[in-house]
């Protein structure tokens, strides 16, 4: 009997087997797709399948799909497009989220390919209806002016928070941390535009920081920092973040001055509480 | 340390210059926007004059494998995205570079004087071939528009570009234009002549990409629909129509899918989709997330999130995204009314994040609902439901997202049946759902009400408001300082967007003083809604349907101001109305020939919306099969056009081997089939089920009933023709559907007996 049901079962194995000897211009790659047991493997292999254009053999184990194409027919991308749409995310393609949670529940694996969003849509859902013109909430990626430059910024930022608040004690400490960290910037990594800018940057804003430090009277810092806005305008052009940077400009101010910030809003940090919202935005600085 | 500051003051200097500089350079060659938009140095305030040089050419495209004629400007298809900034000059220079056709550039939703909309022969003078046109006017508004051809059928085939005006002193953000339009390798001459001739070849095409399309017998037993197939027929209606063209491709941007990877994590980004499309409606759904809406028709209105909106031909909308993680790509998805194709905008780049695609609709459900709500004599029933503002959507029967994926749609839901919002967790934006930010009520003064009923019918392809066309009333007067107010019912089994020139109408939605401004609006069957605006203008203005083929159809009205001068661009006004009204006069023809066993059995029409020159023949190769040809021309009434009055002439000749063979008829006259000769008069009725009853009398006083119904679906290919007369002719005849030209048939003819052949449709 058991010989029986192999001799039947063999020709059956054969044939399954020569599948994919059929495909013309056959052109197989091994490509990773998530999936979790047999149940993925079954629906898996059945949406990649046509017949006559392609098939894929997945591995629950090694979570790898062989997939064999005609070449002349379609392409890998259209495979895995269609295993996506299954529920079964893979190198290219993320599965629609009403796919994957309708797959049965041994089937939801974990799904390793999808990045963490850094916005969830809840976050968003009430700034962006009613407040869509201002930036990204503050979950949103930190602002980072080129990696190595980010903290010089962070610190340039920290200092006209001071001169906001008109609290020169604070204005001064702050300016010794900025001329710090403009110290500590490393070059290596930097790519040659921004290296070209970071030379022509790097003296005035160590020079003007450690001006700034050394003033008591908060009028006197107002106008070093007054002189900051150009080499770090410079730095900021050369490697806008992701989120933007705004150069903002006080006419008033010694007959028009500008700075930089990070908040749309003016607040202005040569006048202070004085003349807090004098001031428009002049550029937006953006990647 | 003087001169080291003075380099870089030049170097930044430098790099402003080159900013403006390739700004400058974007406004010349008409590369897209947004590169302009993320990040616009705020110079100052004086106006600038941007100027665009656009060149219309025609040149062979080949997006299926087959070469096809396409229009294109500066090399482009779509035309060139003209981004502008408000309070500046907009100057366009148009040459027309083409050999023979003549064009036009209609600037949609632009506030500007009437003789510059671009409307040839009611507000612009055409754009002959080889010749140039300047269009310079001030921008006195912002947001997203797009302009068209407004020649013909031109808009369909590459015609068409995004126009872009940003505020002055705009928060600059990161945007992105996505225009979508779509491709059919078949010449729009050739797809509008099909329309009226109540081809479903469309039907066949989409049906192999979404099975129950043709909505076939065969298809109504296999959904256990057979009862409301038979229903749908016995109110004389053909296979419901979602969207009337089967189209090849649809373009995002004029690629099959468009990338726009330069976003990044946590940003927000505004798309500005406009539906550029001919004949398409388009679903917009996004994979990061809802979109929140914040502008339509280029005029800004509250936010309002959203999984989903249908965006209607020639409308805009604003939405702003937001890309959840990096390294990923997020799909913006348009998928057509017909949920036959979609296309794709990625946004960010990386893995591919892919939006849940829309599933097939239930097409029985649909017909199901239609056979609810349409009267035997055509007129459609909304039972009481007081349909307006897209918020009672019937088609939600049909989507299986909101309404499950079988069956289960009659479960009772009082009055929120239709309504898509509360039936699901989805939420779809409709007008009662826009608020503008500001108030938009009209200034005081006297209103002018009227109303409209949209009518039209498939069968025919005849679209009108009031059952007249465009060319069948006289322009309709309005005076400037009025408020003109429009109240629309949509007695037809189609939506349609409406669109009017050069105003903006507040859509009374219930917002009160904040009710939206729109150019657009988009109206399901049974629905009334209410615009208004204030005349403010001068001039002739276009109001019509934005589906490209109800408009060449007749489907729209012309509001002329009282004491408009002579408009300069058209000297000889009467000529250029007389050649405005010939979009909907035009003449179709179509001819259908069987070369069968037994002889040539065919027919030809050569017909416009109201008439008809119609032929018949059936010419045997065998003496005793005889040879006939009956001709008639006739004129078609009501709004359904289901009675046709005509006269004609009938001849045949038998050589029946002797004898005089005269034949006795059912009403008990005699008469030969061996020679006759004779005129007639008679009229045409379709009956339920789609029955053509033809009666007639000839001028020998020969009485002559019958009854036809031809081209029955029994499956999506198969057809099956019945005829029978008080002659004792009869007919019976079963084709099968190769393409849209070629069918085989076989055939039993009283006269001729069986034949088997080939026929062949154009």
């Amino acid at each position: 009997m058991k010989t029986l049901l192999s001799l039947i079962a063999l020709p059956a194995l054969l044939a399954f087997s020569s599948c994919s000897a059929q495909l013309k211009n056959a052109h197989t790659a091994t490509v990773r797709i998530d999936g979790d047991c047999p149940m993925c493997e079954k629906t898996i292999e059945k949406a990649a399948y046509v017949k006559g254009e392609a098939e894929a053999d997945w591995d629950v184990d090694a979570k790898t799909a062989r997939i064999t194409i005609d070449s002349s027919r379609t392409d890998m991308d259209a495979v895995l497009l269609r295993i996506a749409h299954a529920g079964y995310d893979n190198e290219r393609y993320l599965a629609p989220d009403a796919a994957y949670s309708a797959l049965p529940g041994c089937c939801q694996y974990e799904r390793t390919f999808q990045r963490k969003a850094m916005t969830t849509p809840g976050a968003t859902t009430d700034h962006s209806a009613h407040d869509y013109g201002h930036d990204a909430p503050a979950t949103a990626a930190p602002q980072t002016a080129g990696e190595v430059i980010g903290p010089v910024f962070d610190a340039y930022f920290a200092l006209k928070d001071a001169l906001v608040a008109s609290d020169a004690q604070m204005a001064a400490e702050r300016s010794t941390a900025l001329s710090a960290v403009v110290k500590t910037v490393t070059m290596e990594g930097m790519d040659a535009s921004l290296h070209t800018v970071w030379m022509q940057v790097m003296e005035p804003l160590a020079n003007i920081s450690a001006g700034i430090a050394s003033k008591k009277d908060i009028e006197a810092q107002r106008k070093s920092f007054s002189e900051l806005t150009e080499p770090m305008y410079a730095l900021v052009k050369a490697r806008p973040g992701s989120t933007p940077t705004y150069l903002d400009h006080c006419p008033m101010y010694e007959g028009g001055a500008d700075w930089l910030s990070r908040d749309k809003a003016i607040r202005n940090p040569f006048y202070g509480a004085q003349m807090m919202s004098c001031g428009s935005v002049k550029e937006t600085i953006v990647k | 340390m003087d001169l080291l500051r003075m380099i870089r003051t030049l170097a930044i200097l430098a790099t402003l210059l080159y900013l403006v500089l390739t700004g400058g350079v974007f406004a010349q060659s008409g590369i897209p926007g947004h590169a302009l938009g993320t990040s616009t140095p705020d110079g100052s305030l004086t106006p600038r004059t941007t100027r665009y040089e656009l060149t219309v050419r025609d040149t062979i495209v080949n997006y299926t494998g087959k070469a096809r004629k396409a229009f294109t400007v500066n090399g482009r298809m779509p035309m060139p995205t003209l981004t502008f900034t408000e309070g500046d000059t907009a100057e366009i220079v148009v040459h027309n570079a083409m050999e023979k056709e003549e064009t036009s550039l209609h600037w949609h939703g632009l506030i500007l004087p009437y003789a510059l909309d671009g409307v040839p022969y009611l507000t612009t003078a055409p754009i002959k071939a080889g010749e140039t046109q300047v269009y310079k006017f001030p921008l006195v508004q912002s947001g997203t528009y797009w302009y068209h051809s407004h020649t013909k059928l031109q808009e369909q085939n590459g015609m068409h570009g995004a126009l872009i005006i940003h505020k002055r002193n705009e928060e600059p953000m990161p945007e992105q234009v996505l225009i979508l339009s779509e491709w059919t390798d078949m010449k729009p001459f050739e797809v509008h002549r099909r329309l009226h001739s109540a081809n479903d070849w469309s039907a066949i095409k989409k049906h192999r990409i979404r099975p129950g399309t043709v909505q076939s017998y065969s298809d109504a037993i296999k959904d256990g629909a057979l009862g409301v197939k038979l229903t749908n027929e016995w109110k004389r209606m053909n296979a419901m129509d979602v969207s009337d063209v089967y189209y090849d491709l649809l373009f995002a941007n004029g690629k099959p899918m468009d990338e726009a990877p330069q976003f990044k994590a946590g940003e927000r980004v505004r798309v500005r989709l406009i539906n550029g499309g001919a004949s398409s409606y388009f679903w917009i759904t996004y994979a990061g997330g809802k979109m929140t809406v914040v502008a339509s028709d280029g005029i800004d209105v509250e936010p309002v999130e959203v999984d989903r909106f249908i965006m209607g031909i020639a409308e805009t909308y604003d939405i702003i995204v937001t890309i959840p993680a990096d390294s990923t790509a997020y799909e913006l998805v348009a998928t057509s009314e017909d949920r036959v194709r979609s296309t794709s905008l990625w946004l960010g780049s990386g893995i591919r994040q892919l939006a849940a695609p829309l599933q097939p609709l239930k097409y029985f459900e649909g017909m199901q609902m239609m056979n609810d709500m349409m009267k035997m004599n055509g007129d459609l029933d909304d039972m009481g439901m007081n349909m307006s503002l897209q918020q009672m959507d019937m088609n939600v029967v049909m989507y299986p997202e909101i309404t499950g994926a079988k069956e289960n749609a009659h479960e009772d839901h009082g009055n929120d049946r239709y309504n898509s919002n509360a039936l699901s967790d989805i939420v779809t934006l409709n007008y009662a759902m826009l608020r503008s930010p500001t108030s938009t009520a009209l200034p005081p003064g006297p209103v002018k009400e009227m109303r409209f009923e949209l009518t039209g019918n498939m069968n025919r392809y005849l679209w009108a408001i009031d059952n007249k066309t465009v060319s069948e009333t006289d322009r309709i007067l309005i005076r400037k300082g009025e408020n003109v107010r429009i109240i629309l019912y949509n007695n037809s089994m189609m939506r349609h967007p409406m669109h009017l020139h050069g105003h903006f109408f507040r859509v009374v939605n219930g917002q009160g003083d904040h009710a939206p401004l729109k150019n657009v609006l988009d109206i399901m069957p049974m629905e009334t809604d209410t615009i208004e605006f204030a005349a403010t203008e001068t001039g002739d203005w276009f109001f019509h349907c934005h589906i490209l083929y109800h408009m060449m159809s007749g489907m729209g009205r012309v509001f002329t101001y009282e004491g408009t001068a002579p408009n300069p661009a058209l000297p000889d006004a009467k000529k250029a109305a007389r050649i405005f009204a010939r979009d909907d006069k035009e003449w179709h023809f179509m001819v259908q020939n069987d070369f069968a066993t037994n002889g040539l059995d065919g027919e030809a029409m050569y017909m416009n919306k109201r008439w008809n020159l119609q032929s018949e023949w059936r010419l045997g190769y065998m003496a005793e099969h005889g040879q006939e040809v009956e001709t008639h021309f006739g004129r078609y009434f009501g709004k359904m056009q289901w009675l046709f009055v005509n006269a004609g002439l009938d001849w045949r000749t038998r050589d029946a081997h002797g004898g005089g063979d005269l034949e006795d008829n059912l009403f008990g006259q005699t008469n030969t089939k061996n020679s006759r000769s004779v005129g007639h008069i008679g009229f045409q009725y379709t009956l339920p089920m789609l029955l053509v009853f033809d009666l007639r009398i000839d001028t020998d006083g020969q009485l002559r009933s019958q009854l036809m119904r031809e081209d029955i679906p029994l499956t999506p290919r198969l057809r099956l023709d019945l005829m029978g007369n008080t002659d004792l002719e009869y007919m019976a005849g079963l084709r099968y559907v190769f393409d849209k030209t070629w069918a085989v048939r076989t055939h039993y003819d009283s006269d001729m007996g069986f034949g088997v052949g080939v026929a062949v449709t154009y």
